[in-house]
């Protein structure tokens, strides 16, 4: 395996070196700066000293993992959460900006800011004081019968051992009882209330907090139960460890990946499974950003049938898709990559030109042939990518397929170049628009790499209608060469790349790098290399089938394991 | 809008009797504040937009330090021209060192990170804080008991945190994510206001007091929990998350009263998704607002980001970024169509600078008004110069950077100044230029920071020489 990744690697370098010889990760990067950070710490430096000739874990049999940073809850995951513990849905958009590593919400990197505090004291205050409404049905138990302190206290132990994903320690507890005694002075239920502010408002809560317990290893620290629990359920399940699983976690079943992978293929059987993995896929192909004020704009006058309804129903789709690919489907990259069928609903009937008594019950939609290929011709895809209205569309789709789908990194646009469009831009076809990037020397080595890929997508508007002719009236060519990948060649239309990319290793080894950003919030580094090679070995042998390439990832070191950073 | 002329106790009052208020609110309403009182604070913003101006129109012409005109972009601050400072000839010297070092990045993402910095880049971030962060945590180390909040950061359309997106940070590697929403900072800002109207109860606010306390006492038992066996990384999240939770504690104590009397309560902000004028006006209401009311000194003010941010498309025709390259045509040709998109785009972020400044303007405060107590820093990643050898695009010399304010204690205002910026040949030595970092060092001391540099001393120590007058 491991001489496999040298190979890959080296391959990668070779054929990305002209685009301007920026190799690996983003220099730009997504505000996590762990791409600089972590390829500092390869190799030597993770056995502190102590490891076999500095090499760490070259052969695979030793733990290896790099460093991860606590992560603040996204927005997602605090909205899951807060639904689990008091069955009350709560709006984070006011106040909850998440930031990034690669497409994936993280809040890894980024201090929380004085509005952030301010923003979970505000949010707490309001979630406890509608929670504490039925306060029978919050603390489970009857303070006239069982007398207040005993309600509170059981009260207590549940809610907060539930909100912070474990055990409490005694200082913990004691504050807690303590603001319960303050609040008590007044009532019961105000004193319930201020333990529910406290807890919403205290970082075991707030953080996804990792420690573990040291191993033989100097610096590496296998996780609790406890914290694999909650690393599995905020991947899975995007929200927190249910009963079944922080029991899992209490009678040791979570200390060996037996017994993780155990619990992996029961929360992959549940419902919960398919928001955990449309959150991801919507993540990965920027669809969520769709839901971001202001992320995504159009021009009114281009794309007029543009509206939060309409983006809305996208993103919908794009759910439902990803729901039946996992109940229905063979939860293959494959199909998420080539399915001729959709699920338009709503507004998006007008925008796939179907009528609504042409949709099945079960809304599952059979496009015309030739019209449609998977997640990449979604609507939902279509109108994110580009995020802004230009009229370099095949250049914006292209980069996107690089960075997301194949996981390769462009350097940004050089300084000096004029971008504007010649004139009569609104006229020219892509490939029009693209001549000077294939003509200059100083271009050619980046947009070769982008625009032919965008070109397979032209058949689709800003948002993602099918046409045969572009807005200057010319006839689409949606022909190309894909090239800087394992699967290079020519290919006529999006089903024929499509198809090219379902075939490709590189992008099934690129799905593996996003499921390993968004199960810990950061990039893989050197000493991951095992972990993310069993995953992605794992998913080509699996035939591209998600699940199995997740499977690997909770059972590997990285997941199980925790580097301490130096004090 | 109306006044709040309250009394403690009729405040108290109406804390205590609002129902409402009991389970939501927290204290140090914005009635908490008398109409007069204390002095006005040294306060300071940051302003950052993209790209710069184009540079014909942005300068003033005439002779500097002597008879001179606003230049056509800023024409419509004529009536403010006694408190503008234009410091003509600064170079984002950082940026350009930068850029030829490493070739790890273009203009836009260094002199985006640079600018209010001055420090080096690792990585997407500043290694240092920017100027209005370090003003913002030298006055409240000073005075920590006084505001609701060292600093206050907004913006519209800046993007998520990053290398060509942030430019404001509070340390090294630590960005700011500035607030873009107008609705959450509205709600952050007057989330102390509440119903008024109801009977008294001292007892009522001792309570409530306490059980605001006990509540930030267990949430600081969990921290220190959970902080105590962190690395050095998470420390940086600790102390940051502490810092938030010591500002909620400080509103439990009664803070000075306001210093102004624009101390008013702003209209909620009603603001369609994207409307970039209405939402710009929105968080710099809030700005003035927070201002007058002594909830903060320092503010920070971000629109867009180094590549965009502001969709001109459909104002224009045509991005700020592709109208700023193709002005010049790479620098071969002058197109006259275009810089006239550029100056239309200018006029149009000239128009939410005099928004800012004139309702700063008209606060009276002090001696003078809220302006003459506010430093106003406006700073850009790169510029758009007429004449340059390469191409007009994203230049980081003669950087637009200009002040506005600050004149009852910063500097001497209403002037245009000179500093060497002679036109390099392509192996200038670029120390004959005037790097920015003496203009960020004046800044500092300007508020008391007894500093010799700002940001990486080795781009340019000392202060910018003549701003005193």
């Amino acid at each position: 395996m491991g001489s496999s990744w040298h190979v890959r690697l080296f391959l990668a370098t070779v054929l990305l070196g002209g685009c301007t010889g920026a190799i690996g990760r983003n220099p730009d990067g997504d505000g996590t700066g762990g791409g600089a950070g972590n390829a500092l710490w390869g190799g030597g430096r993770s056995g502190h000293g102590g490891g076999p000739g500095g090499v760490v874990g070259a052969d695979c049999k030793q733990p290896a993992v790099d460093v991860a940073r606590w992560r603040r809850l996204t927005a997602v995951q605090y909205r899951n959460t807060i639904s689990d513990l008091t069955g009350l849905s709560v709006d984070t958009t006011p106040f909850l900006q998440d930031t990034t590593v690669g497409p994936f919400a993280a809040n890894a990197l980024v201090a929380p800011q004085p509005g952030d505090i301010d923003a979970y004291q505000v949010a707490a205050e309001t979630i406890a004081s509608d929670a504490v409404r039925d306060l029978t049905k919050l603390t489970g138990c009857d303070a006239a019968v069982l007398g207040d302190e005993a309600c509170a206290f059981k009260f207590i132990d549940a809610f907060a051992t539930r909100a912070f994903r474990g055990p409490m320690l005694p200082p913990q507890r004691e504050a807690l009882i303590a603001a319960y005694r303050v609040g008590r002075q007044e009532s019961h239920a105000t004193g319930i209330r201020l333990v529910v502010e406290s807890v919403l408002q205290s970082p075991s809560f707030l953080y996804i907090a990792e420690f573990g317990e040291p191993t033989d290893t100097p610096g590496l620290h296998r996780l609790s139960g406890y914290e694999v629990a909650t690393r599995l359920s905020y991947l899975l399940w995007s929200t927190s460890p249910d009963a079944a699983l922080a029991a899992a976690a209490a009678d040791g079943t979570l200390d060996a990946p037996d017994g993780i992978r155990e619990q992996a293929v029961r929360m992959m059987a549940s419902p919960r499974f398919r928001k955990g993995a449309a959150s991801f896929v919507a993540q990965m192909f920027e669809v969520s950003r769709l839901g971001v004020a202001g992320a995504v704009v159009k021009d009114p006058n281009k794309s007029p049938d543009d509206s939060a309804l309409l983006r809305a129903s996208m993103q919908e789709e794009v759910s439902r898709f990803v729901d039946d690919l996992f109940v229905h489907g063979d939860g293959s990259l494959r199909t998420l990559l080539t399915a001729t069928h959709g699920f338009p609903a709503g507004p998006l009937l007008k925008i796939y030109g179907v009528a609504a008594d042409q949709i099945p019950a079960d809304g599952r939609y059979e496009f015309a042939a030739g019209t449609r290929a998977g997640l990449l011709t979604q609507a939902g895809f279509l109108a994110a990518v580009p995020a802004i209205p230009t009229a370099y569309t095949a250049v914006h789709r292209g980069k996107m397929l690089r960075t997301h789908v194949m996981c390769q990194t462009l350097p940004p646009p050089m300084a000096n170049i004029d971008f504007t469009p010649p004139p009569g831009a609104d006229k020219l076809s892509q490939q029009q628009l693209a001549r000077e990037h294939q003509e200059n020397p100083t271009c050619v080595s980046c947009h070769e790499l982008m625009d032919p890929l965008g070109f397979a997508l032209e058949k689709y508007d800003a948002l993602g209608r099918f046409r045969t002719t572009d807005a200057g009236g010319n006839p689409i060519d949606s022909s190309g060469e894909l090239v800087g990948l394992d699967v290079d060649g020519t290919f006529d239309g999006i089903a024929a790349l499509a198809g090219k990319l379902a075939d490709s290793r590189d992008v099934s080894d690129c799905f593996a790098i996003q499921w390993f950003r968004f199960a810990f919030g950061r990039e893989p580094g050197e000493a991951d290399r095992c972990g993310l090679t069993a995953v992605k070995e794992a998913l080509a042998a699996a035939n591209g089938d998600l699940r199995e390439g997740l499977l690997a990832l909770v059972a590997s070191d990285v997941f199980r394991f925790r580097k301490m950073e130096a004090p | 809008m109306s006044r709040l002329k309250v009394s403690r106790r009729t405040l108290i009052s109406s804390l205590a009797g609002s129902a409402a208020f009991a389970g939501l609110r927290p204290l140090l309403p914005w009635e908490l504040r008398s109409a007069e009182g204390a002095t006005p604070p040294r306060r300071m913003i940051s302003f950052f937009h993209p790209m710069g101006f184009w540079e014909p129109s942005f300068w003033p012409t005439g002779t500097p330090g002597g008879t001179w005109q606003l230049g056509e972009t800023l024409a419509g601050l004529e009536r403010l021209k006694p408190k503008l400072i234009f410091p003509d000839g600064l170079l984002t010297y950082g940026a350009l060192y930068f850029q030829k070092s490493t070739g790890g990045d273009n203009n836009h993402g260094a002199g985006m990170t640079l600018m209010f910095s001055g420090s080096a880049k690792s990585g997407s971030y500043a290694t240092g804080p920017s100027i209005e962060q370090a003003v913002a945590q030298h006055l409240v180390a000073s005075n920590p008991n006084r505001w609701d909040r060292a600093r206050w950061d907004l913006g519209f359309g800046t993007g998520a945190p990053g290398g060509h997106s942030t430019c404001f940070f509070l340390g090294s590697g630590q960005p700011v994510n500035p607030q873009n929403n107008p609705k959450a900072a509205f709600d952050d800002l007057t989330r102390v206001i509440r119903p008024s109207g109801a009977t008294v109860d001292e007892t009522a606010i001792a309570r409530l007091r306490a059980q605001k306390k006990s509540v930030i006492d267990a949430v600081l038992a969990d921290l220190n929990s959970v902080c105590a066996r962190v690395g050095a990384a998470e420390k940086q999240k600790c102390e940051a998350h502490l810092d938030g939770i010591r500002m909620l504690e400080n509103r439990l104590k009664t803070l000075t009263p306001s210093v102004s009397p624009g101390c008013t309560q702003p209209a909620a902000p009603v603001v369609a998704n994207g409307d970039a004028v209405a939402t710009i006006q929105a968080q710099m209401d809030l700005i003035v607002a927070a201002f007058a009311c002594d909830l903060t000194p320092v503010a920070s003010m971000q629109i867009g980001h180094a590549d965009g941010g502001v969709s001109f498309e459909s104002l224009f025709g045509q991005g700020q970024h592709d109208v700023t390259h193709a002005v010049s045509n790479g620098g071969n040709q002058f197109k006259p169509e275009i810089a006239a998109i550029h100056k239309k785009i200018d006029l149009w972020y000239a128009e939410r600078i005099g928004y800012l400044l004139n309702k700063l303007d008209s606060i009276p405060e002090g001696q003078g008004t809220m302006l003459d107590n506010t430093l106003v820093l406006f700073g850009t990643d790169t510029t758009t110069q007429s004449d340059r050898r390469v191409c007009g695009a994203h230049s980081i010399e003669r950087i637009p950077m200009f002040m506005a304010g600050g004149g009852a204690f910063a500097f001497k205002t209403g002037r245009w100044l000179k500093y060497p910026n002679r036109s390099p040949s392509a192996n200038d030595a670029p120390l004959t230029w005037t790097p920015h970092h003496r203009l960020l060092t004046s800044i500092a001391r300007a508020f008391g920071m007894n500093v010799d540099s700002f940001g990486n001393a080795g781009w340019g120590s000392g202060p910018l020489v003549g701003l005193e007058g």
